[in-house]
């Protein structure tokens, strides 16, 4: 669905943003982009729905190419963005109003408006609120909230830009549990962060480093890169510790991650093999 | 001595119908602790910690440091604060001057003020060739460490941080937990206000966590993790559900290093049933190699 073709991206100052990224996006896909600050995941996805044009090279969603003006509300409509700050996002004095404001910019009947609000402040778990003003949402509920607009939207694709680094554990919780949902739902899903855990169940994750991709695969794969380190990215310690077990001869199945319980029966039924 | 909260409450003045941000709040911390103050955020951490150095004052209740009423001058020197967003916390002309700022007010001059701007900026692991520049000019991370040397620069018995690594990647986070541990090792008492618990807490003595201007905890590390008050890291669950199954394990545990070696304590003979099993499987694939 997304096509990155011999993508390069230069700032306004001159300084380099991206290098020649190659990249396709399959519809359905979770894809996960790890990698330090600055290292260029921020600047990737902004090309993703024409927020930044490409210094050379081409972007194309559904074959729609993001540099033609006449097709970028197309191409806003398809793929969504939802930022780590969303107190800037907001637009409504209420949330039921904020969440409607892109489906009624889109002219669609009032009925779907209010039933596209109603489904998605359900799906993140915001129906309660409503009525409130967005600006009385705590930072979790607020970037639930963006979800929510993004949702409504009904586009095809949606990327998180770095939700999740000013939340606390239970709110990063709650957005996983969103993410989960909604992979359900076939939508193409990219995800940026800093924070490996959060990845480790997406379809294919890639790491980015001084505007470049240097390493591309299944999460099981380029967790085990030992050089991760040099990218400036830790390996969350559950994943280090069956990395050591399985070079210790005691390999366990990566699904096994997505529960603590079963990883601990699968460990406590073959605890002889430590 | 130390930090000591008497009955503390306080709610801000625009809302004073409402419920009070701060409700009979208790507590000490000691010299040269290293303490964790966790809760969801409104719990009242932020208004608490204002109030250790003077910059919020009790309603009811009292706050001493090391025996000080919160309103003398000298507390705001013990006391370091150091808020979210430090980096907009910048104001001189020059580095140098920023870390000079704190120091001088308190009529340190000359060769001694030098003195400490040095060993500030050296705490923080930043080159002498940075005190001529504008701190406007520096990238995020290196305000951060600017803002952080000017409250050092005052020799603090306490330092109080809040959110210290909210918003850094990995790499900046782990140095910057690695640069408190060395100022906690030279006698500094801690107090962290923290939501990244997982970060934070292995390098904790002591965590207090908050609740709707409450404190629901006072403990341990490992207390805190089994009492269940925030999501437990994977790795303490991990320990947490094998104990359930009758191992008997340290609960908090960070480090794949630290699980590693807990993990070992439960390795065993292999049982006799799957002995039986893979010699015979061993026996077939013989026969099968044979034929």
């Amino acid at each position: 669905m997304i096509r990155i073709e011999d993508l390069s991206y230069n700032f306004p100052d001159g300084t380099r943003g991206l290098k020649k990224i190659n990249l396709g996006i399959e519809r359905g896909e979770f894809l996960g982009i790890v990698g330090r600050n600055g290292s260029g995941k921020s600047t990737l996805v902004r090309h993703l729905n024409g927020l930044l044009k490409p210094t050379e090279g081409k972007v194309s969603i559904n074959g729609m190419d993001t540099a033609d003006p006449s097709k970028l509300l197309e191409i806003r409509q398809t793929v969504s963005m939802v930022f780590q700050n969303p107190y800037t996002q907001f637009v409504g004095t209420t949330l039921e109003e904020d969440v409607a404001f892109g489906p009624e910019n889109l002219a669609l009947p009032p009925e779907e408006i209010r039933e596209r609000v109603d489904r998605a402040l359900e799906v993140v778990g915001l129906e309660n609120y409503r009525n409130h003003s967005p600006k009385t949402l705590s930072g979790g509920q607020s970037q639930c909230a963006a979800i929510a607009s993004a949702l409504a939207m009904k586009s095809e694709c949606i990327v998180f830009d770095e939700i999740s680094s000013m939340l606390d554990s239970r709110s990063r919780e709650q957005v996983r549990e969103i993410l989960r949902k909604l992979r359900g739902k076939a939508r193409t899903i990219v995800y940026v962060t800093h924070r490996l855990e959060e990845v480790l169940h997406a379809d294919r994750v890639l790491v980015m480093d001084r505007g470049e991709i240097v390493r591309e695969g299944s999460p099981k794969t380029v967790f085990k890169a030992p050089e991760l380190g040099e990218f400036g990215l830790e390996l969350p310690p559950i994943v280090e510790l069956l990395n050591s077990l399985e070079a210790g001869g005691f390999a366990l199945d990566w699904a096994l991650l997505a529960s603590i319980e079963n990883l601990a029966e699968e460990i406590w039924e073959s605890r002889w093999k430590i | 001595m130390g930090i000591k909260v008497e009955n503390l409450s306080y709610s801000y003045s625009g809302n004073r119908k409402g419920k009070p941000a701060l409700e009979n709040v208790s507590l000490e911390i000691a010299k040269g602790e290293f303490v964790v103050i966790s809760g969801a955020a409104g719990a009242g951490k932020s208004t608490l910690i204002k109030h250790f150095n003077g910059i919020l004052h009790p309603e009811n209740g009292r706050v001493t440091v090391d025996g000080l009423e919160t309103r003398t001058r000298e507390v705001r020197r013990k006391v370091g604060m150091l808020f979210q967003h430090s980096q907009n916390q910048l104001f001189e002309e020059t580095v140098y001057r920023e870390l000079a700022f704190g120091p001088s007010n308190f009529g340190i001059r000359g060769e001694e003020l030098d003195k400490r701007v040095h060993e500030a900026l050296s705490l923080v692991h930043l080159d002498a060739g940075i005190l001529d520049r504008s701190p406007f000019s520096l990238s995020g991370g290196e305000k951060r460490r600017v803002a952080l040397a000017g409250i050092l620069a005052l020799r603090p018995t306490y330092l109080v941080l809040d959110e210290p690594t909210a918003g850094l990647d990995p790499e900046s986070r782990a140095k910057l937990l690695g640069r408190l541990q060395n100022i906690h090792q030279k006698r500094v008492g801690i107090v962290v206000v923290s939501h990244n618990l997982e970060e934070v807490l292995p390098f904790a003595q002591k965590v207090i966590s908050m609740d709707e201007g409450r404190i629901v905890f006072t403990g341990s590390p490992d207390e805190y993790l089994r009492a269940g008050y925030s999501p437990v890291p994977p790795l303490a669950r991990l320990m947490k559900e094998l104990n359930k199954k009758g191992a008997d394990l340290r609960e908090d545990i960070f480090t794949a290093e630290e699980a590693l070696k807990e993990l070992q304590k439960l390795r065993q003979e292999k049982p006799e049933r799957d002995r039986e099993k893979s010699e015979k499987g061993a026996a077939e694939t013989e026969a099968q190699d044979n034929a």
